[in-house]
């Protein structure tokens, strides 16, 4: 805990002043305590991620800016959880250890987080699973204005490069779980619905989630 | 030489008895160098085996063996027949080995021999050349009175454990250690007080071994005697703790006393090792020790005795884990919550909810953990008649508890929480209900989603209801369908149908289709995405006419998707069939999205069929990418069947 806050401090105080001039402030991440240490070798996944070897920079979003998603109803593909319930992906439990997660069936799953109301998104940030180095597949996250996604649906990220999973192909990499999460650019885009769809990763066909965070604005 | 060669050789060895001559073999190994073809070897040794396994005598084969060594063999031969001896030698052999022992090239060899070889010749060949040796040899020749336990050898063994040779005064203790007996004794009992380290600890680490020796032969009295004498502070931890291992073993209840204070040694690895070691004598004196022990140990201490009561069982150690609960170290809160789920019974249920309730990570867990453990006949009725009794936090660890348990006689207990005021008493309950409550209690369930405030509410108790009734082989769902038909709320109807859809039951089928019809779009949306849930193919038909010509355009796309879920599922068709099918969903597709999922499953039907409907849409820049993707790898998979008939 407190090397995430030295991470947020060290991040704010690095900001150019511009920045800090136009309102844009660092998101108020705080991270989990790091599970493991170092990077894996053994991970032979194609177009995967060079891991950045420090501290992701600051992501600066408008003043005011906050994690919506906490606390919001989550469904998923999987109604029915092998371990865990859907309310851990909004729950702010994102430690990682045993019984902050939620392990979704085997092969294509999905959850969809609703904001309860349209709002101006900046950025996602995601913890499937961070108590060891793994690699899920095929991770898309999508924005829409409807439970269903059929329509306005916007997708932010999708490294399925051979559409296996049938949402189309992506040209994201491939990356390894950690403390830090995954920080995904929502380019301020509008939306009450967020997807996060998967489908198995290097260690299991089963899908998890630990946390997701959403961090927007209710639009006005 | 494979095992077969061997075996063959055996066989042919018992089949025709003695070779017509062995001395061409002999010719062959008399030459023999390291790295050449054991292949003669292989086939002497399995004669030898062979002869013995027939119990034949093999008087003319040793003599044979002892001119060899006195040949002009190579020394590989030589070593080579040293270890034929070693099987077949006797006192005859002994001088021609004797012969070889001051030699630095041939001492080890004849060792050997002379180790295994049986009687007193051997033995005393070794003693005699003991004197004239020097170096490794002499270290060589200390180590094989010690393997052969030669009791005779003790006086020789004796001076050279103060040798100022490190290496044979090393080879001497632990000889004088193996052989034992009264004898060795004596003279590790001198050497301890003539020696210094890291000699003295050699010593003493052999004098263990030698009182575990007495004590296996039955002189209990004399091992005691050394187990007492290296037991004590001023000895090496190591030594103290092989000395404490000793006694528990051989004294039983009587190493009580010494372990017992040995438990307060300021060394961790003695106090380790005399927790642990008193934990395995049996008898409640020894948990006794223990339990009065605990208190005075510092909290590393505390961890590990508290860890030996539970795996001894023994329900004295409960009362010591309630009052760990309030230690000030963390490790020993976590032994005792864990140990309890163990060691615990009806009183533990409240301290452990409790726990659960107040305590966070580590020990909330372990806490909830052990409540979910706890054995005995009375833990389930002790935990539903606390439920009635309690509140708050507390209570909901309870409830979660009995359906972690699936405790089916906390049925009640949980349908009057499933009304409670406490909206996270309300949650949990219905929660734990899906684990605790029959088929039975369908009315009570259906009864309180139909009470149910909010859609959350409802959603959940629509889950534990479906939940309850699928326990049954064929879902009674008539209940519920009848509320569905009754009920004017679309919202109420939409969750009562969503209900029917999640039992699978057959009876469903005929409702989720009469509500694909239904005016509202809650309701058809509802049966849509239970008709895509269904475990079997069997909706297809009703999802593609949907698909087809619903009014509501989103209906259209959601049975569309629902209709490719069902195609993607087990079936009996052939790929070209289903690629058929996907073909006609392409044709209804309108949007990318849709277009893009057909064009994900048609590799999992490799065929021609799958092949054009993938290059069809080689031209819509829509789904280009995706398509050209389907069509590398529809190809690739049927390169591969073509390669593989």
């Amino acid at each position: 805990m407190k090397l995430s806050l030295f991470f947020f401090i060290a991040g704010a105080l690095a900001l150019p002043a511009a920045a800090q001039t136009a309102g844009l402030q660092p998101l108020p991440i705080v991270l989990p305590k790091p599970l493991f240490e170092g990077t894996p070798e053994n991970l032979k996944v194609p177009n995967l991620e060079k891991p950045l070897g420090k501290p992701r920079p600051a992501f600066l979003a408008p003043a005011g800016t906050a994690n919506v998603a906490r606390g919001k109803p989550v469904s998923s593909s999987d109604s029915d959880p092998a371990i865990g319930d859907l309310e851990m992906v909004t729950d702010g439990n994102k430690a990682g250890a045993d019984g902050s997660y939620v392990e979704l069936k085997p092969g294509v799953q999905s959850v969809v987080i609703d904001l309860e109301s349209r709002h101006t998104i900046y950025a996602i940030l995601i913890w499937h699973f961070h108590k060891e180095p793994r690699v899920y597949s095929d991770v898309i996250v999508q924005l829409a204005d409807d439970p269903d996604f059929i329509s306005n649906v916007r997708t932010l990220f999708n490294n399925d490069f051979d559409n296996t999973a049938g949402f189309g192909i992506g040209k994201d990499l491939n990356y390894i779980e950690t403390a830090e999460g995954k920080l995904i650019d929502a380019r301020g885009s509008e939306a009450r619905y967020v997807r996060l769809i998967s489908n198995g990763s290097t260690r299991s066909p089963a899908n998890h989630y630990v946390e997701v965070e959403v961090f927007g604005k209710p639009v006005q | 030489m494979s095992k077969i060669l061997i075996s063959l050789l055996c066989a042919f060895a018992a089949e025709a008895g003695r070779p017509a001559s062995l001395e061409p073999l002999l010719e062959k190994i008399a030459a023999y160098e390291y790295g050449q073809s054991r292949e003669p070897l292989v086939e002497f040794d399995a004669y030898v085996r062979g002869s013995l396994a027939r119990g034949e005598k093999l008087d003319g084969l040793e003599m044979r063996l002892i001119q060899f060594l006195k040949a002009r063999t190579t020394l590989a031969a030589k070593d080579f027949a040293c270890r034929e001896l070693s099987l077949i030698g006797t006192a005859a052999s002994a001088p021609a080995l004797a012969a070889m022992l001051p030699r630095a090239e041939t001492s080890e060899m004849a060792r050997y021999a002379l180790e295994r070889i049986p009687g007193p010749e051997a033995a005393e060949a070794l003693r005699k050349a003991l004197p004239g040796a020097s170096g490794r040899t002499r270290v060589g020749i200390v180590n094989s009175l010690g393997e052969r336990r030669d009791a005779r050898a003790v006086p020789l063994l004796r001076p050279l454990v103060i040798s100022r040779d490190a290496a044979v005064a090393e080879a001497a203790a632990a000889a004088l250690g193996k052989i034992g007996g009264k004898a060795a004794a004596a003279a590790l009992d001198a050497a301890l007080v003539r020696t210094s380290d890291p000699q003295r600890t050699r010593v003493a680490a052999a004098y263990i071994r030698c009182a575990d020796g007495m004590a296996a032969g039955g002189d209990r009295a004399g091992a005691l005697r050394i187990y007492a004498r290296l037991g004590i502070p001023g000895e090496p931890p190591m030594i103290r703790v092989a000395a404490l291992r000793g006694l528990a073993r051989t004294a039983g209840k009587g190493a009580i006393g010494p372990l017992s204070r040995e438990i307060e040694s300021s060394n961790r690895l003695v106090q380790t090792a005399a927790i642990r070691f008193l934990a395995g004598i049996p008898g409640p004196e020894a948990t006794a020790a223990l339990v009065e022990a605990v208190p005075r140990l510092p909290a590393e201490g505390r961890v590990i005795a508290l860890s030996a009561l539970v795996t001894r069982g023994d329900a004295a150690g409960r009362q010591l884990l309630v009052d760990a609960l309030n230690s000030g170290a963390p490790a020993v809160r976590l032994a005792a919550l864990e140990g309890l789920g163990k060691l615990g019974d009806e009183s533990s249920v409240l301290v452990l909810a409790g726990a659960a309730a107040t305590r966070e990570g580590a020990e909330q867990a372990a806490a909830r953990e052990s409540l979910y453990a706890l054995g005995g006949a009375g833990i389930d009725p002790a935990i539903v008649k606390a439920i009635g009794s309690t509140k708050g936090k507390v209570r909901i660890e309870l409830i979660r508890a009995a359906g972690e348990r699936g405790i089916a006689a906390a049925t009640d207990a949980l349908l009057a929480g499933a009304r409670d005021p406490d909206r996270e008493i309300r949650r949990e309950s219905v929660r734990a209900l899906r684990e605790t409550a029959g088929v039975s209690s369908a009315k009570s369930l259906l009864d309180l989603m139909l009470a149910a405030e909010g859609a959350s509410e409802r959603r959940e108790m629509g889950r534990t209801l479906a939940a309850v009734l699928k326990k049954s082989g064929n879902p009674p769902i008539g209940l519920v369908v009848a509320a569905y038909q009754s009920a004017q709320a679309i919202p109420l109807r939409a969750a009562l149908l969503e209900v029917i859809g999640q039992t699978g039951s057959g009876d469903a089928l005929p409702v989720l289709r009469s509500g694909l019809q239904a005016d509202h779009r809650e309701i058809s949306r509802t049966a849509i995405l239970a008709l895509s849930d269904w475990p079997t193919p069997a909706p297809m038909s009703d999802l593609l006419p949907v698909a087809r010509s619903d009014p509501d355009p989103a209906n259209q796309v959601l049975a569309l998707r629902g209709y490719l879920k069902l195609v993607a599922l087990p079936s009996g068709r052939t790929a070209a069939e289903t690629a058929r099918l996907l073909s006609e969903a392409m044709a209804l597709a309108k949007q990318p999205g849709e277009k893009k999922a057909v064009l994900a499953l048609l590799p999992g039907f490799p065929c021609q069929e799958s092949l054009q409907v993938a290059r069809a849409s080689l031209g819509d820049a829509t789904v280009a990418g995706e398509a050209r993707m389907a069509v590398d790898r529809i190809s690739r998979a049927l390169s591969i069947k073509k390669e593989s008939r």
